[in-house]
């Protein structure tokens, strides 16, 4: 008998997720690595490019969307 | 034909050496951080208990609907844990050498000098101090550092800012040296931003502001409520500071600077921040729109100092929720930092190869002697300089290309690290003088403390009224053959 969960998709929802099994070089990799400017700026936000331990002032933070809704991954 | 590829598959799964299972405390439920990708899902925490105990059988009792979908998003794999291994060094080379081809924003830290009006018995710079006190930057120094040699100090980078940084910037023997920075900023039509105790500039407050040429942030640290505070944050004479410090922190707040606001917490300091709290609410400061107020604890990374006091990044964030006051501590900064991860919908999620500026150097250390530091807590110490700018050119050190490689995929205990992408390394500094190794990571509580910071930003963004859409990405509960 298979065990059947309930999964919730939080983000990520709408791309293929890159996983370690697509590629096995950097080239490869570099090929599918796809720094979104956006991301990329929260990611490694103004404080990671000087210090983490040197926190930024406040400044006008963009509203959080909400989650895309992805489809239901089909049943085998 | 299709169900037969599935079973053969099943047998072959493995919970990732890169999943992250994070309890999110409600006695039901577990987040799946994916330390590869940054995928989020939640899942029932006999889900949890399945994966976490990575045994392929266990795995097998699952749905093939179930293990297609967890397969998909990364968290369990068909490779070899030395292959995934193999294959994040790959991956980690890849995004670093992506980060690095990218647009840079970065700038100058300008050292004005080494003295400081104040003598905090944790402070970093004090070993050198007395040998480099007579030097102070000259505004000639300022318009070789951010005019003739800005392309050969900043290679590639495309947005430089200025930030003043000391000993204590606002000395007024820097007074020179500062407004010819302004100058060379409103030129270039930028804001500087500052580290400052705050103690002294009041004598030159028309230099605080919005806009360009105006000093636009400051960070200050307070070591607690007042009587703490005024028994560290002192000059060598002992004199209080608190009083004059918050002074000029209202003055700042009404010139429109905003305030990164520190405490720098051990024990005894902790114990007074509810009363601290409270009176900067009181003055209109905490809760001020341009006024960030954060936790921090003392540390020493590079000076033997008196630690008895002292309290770890774990001991501290607790402490703040017991308290139940409203502050920024570790977890909450951490969680915070990760909740653009909430709603990412494309993209490479994780991205931190590095820690800091020591790595990617697009932001420097320069001091009044035009010597070039890739750290700022190891400004001054001379063995740790990258470069020295002067009138015949900009040279580079060894140690410049030394720190360049301090990056994950060269670091093995990092790439074994299933958080390594949120973290990038720890800071250098620390982990040279606590492991004798820069690339040896000195982790302590950072695994727990970014977990932690997950759990944390995805319950906020859950009670904003933002949680994953019902059974999105999700296959039914029960049990399917």
């Amino acid at each position: 008998m298979k065990k059947e969960f309930l999964i919730r998709s939080i983000n990520l929802g709408a791309a293929e997720a890159l996983t370690l099994e697509k590629a096995e070089d950097r080239m490869e990799f570099e090929a599918l690595v796809f720094l979104d400017p956006a991301a990329v700026c929260k990611a490694c936000s103004e404080n990671w490019d000087v210090c983490p331990k040197y926190v930024a002032c406040p400044k006008d933070v963009p509203t959080v969307p909400d989650p895309t809704p992805v489809p239901c991954p089909s049943m085998k | 034909m299709r169900l037969c590829e599935v079973k053969v598959k099943q047998e072959n799964y493995r919970a990732s050496r890169y999943l992250n299972i994070v309890d999110l405390g409600d006695g039901a439920n577990s987040l799946l951080f994916n330390g590869i990708n940054g995928c989020l899902d939640e899942i029932p925490n006999e889900l949890a208990g399945i994966l976490a105990c990575a045994d392929a059988e266990r795995l097998n009792f699952l749905s093939p609907g179930n293990l297609e979908f967890l397969y998909k998003r990364g968290h369990i794999t068909r490779l070899s844990p030395e292959q995934e291994l193999a294959r994040f060094t790959e991956l980690a080379r890849a995004i670093h050498a992506k980060r690095c081809a990218g647009a840079l924003n970065g700038g100058l830290m300008l050292l004005l000098s080494y003295n400081c009006n104040l003598a905090c018995p944790y402070c970093y710079q004090q070993q050198h101090r007395p040998g480099k006190s007579k030097a102070i930057m000259t505004p000639e120094m300022v318009d070789l550092l951010l005019a003739r040699r800005i392309n050969e100090i900043l290679p590639g980078v495309k947005k430089s800012g200025i930030c003043f940084y000391g000993g204590e910037p606002f000395l007024p023997a820097h007074e020179p040296a500062i407004r010819r920075a302004l100058e060379h900023a409103k030129k270039a039509g930028i804001g500087c931003d500052s580290v400052s105790n705050t103690t002294t500039l009041h004598a030159m407050l028309d230099i605080f502001g919005e806009g360009p040429g105006k000093v636009n942030s400051l960070q200050v640290s307070l070591d607690g409520f007042r009587d703490e505070h005024d028994r560290s944050r002192v000059p060598a004479s002992g004199a209080p500071t608190f009083d004059r410090i918050i002074a000029n922190m209202k003055e700042l707040l009404a010139r429109g600077t905003a305030l990164s606001i520190r405490l720098n917490l051990d024990r005894k300091k902790l114990a007074t921040t509810p009363r601290l709290l409270e009176f900067l609410k009181a003055e209109g400061i905490a809760g001020h729109k341009k006024a960030r107020i954060y936790a921090v604890p003392i540390h020493d990374n590079l000076c033997k100092i008196d630690d008895s006091d002292f309290t770890d990044i774990k001991a501290l964030s607790k402490k703040v929720l017991d308290l139940g006051i409203d502050l920024e501590h570790p977890v909450s900064m951490r969680g915070n930092e990760m909740q653009y991860l909430m709603s990412l919908q494309q993209g490479t999620g994780l991205t931190r190869t590095t820690y800091c500026m020591q790595t990617l150097q697009n932001t420097l250390v320069a001091d009044p002697f035009g010597d070039l530091y890739a750290c700022f807590e190891e400004a001054g110490y001379g063995q740790w300089r990258i470069g020295h700018a002067g009138e015949d050119g900009v040279e580079f050190f060894p140690q410049r290309e030394v720190y360049k490689n301090r990056h994950i995929a060269n670091m093995p205990d990092c790439l074994a690290c299933s958080i390594a992408l949120a973290c990038g390394g720890e800071c250098g500094a620390m982990c040279r003088a606590k492991t004798g190794d820069l690339y040896k990571p000195s982790c302590r509580h950072t695994k727990e403390i970014t977990l932690a910071g997950i759990a944390h930003a995805y319950n906020k963004f859950k009670a904003a009224g933002k949680p994953a859409a019902a059974n999105a990405g999700a296959v039914p509960a029960g049990s399917h053959d």
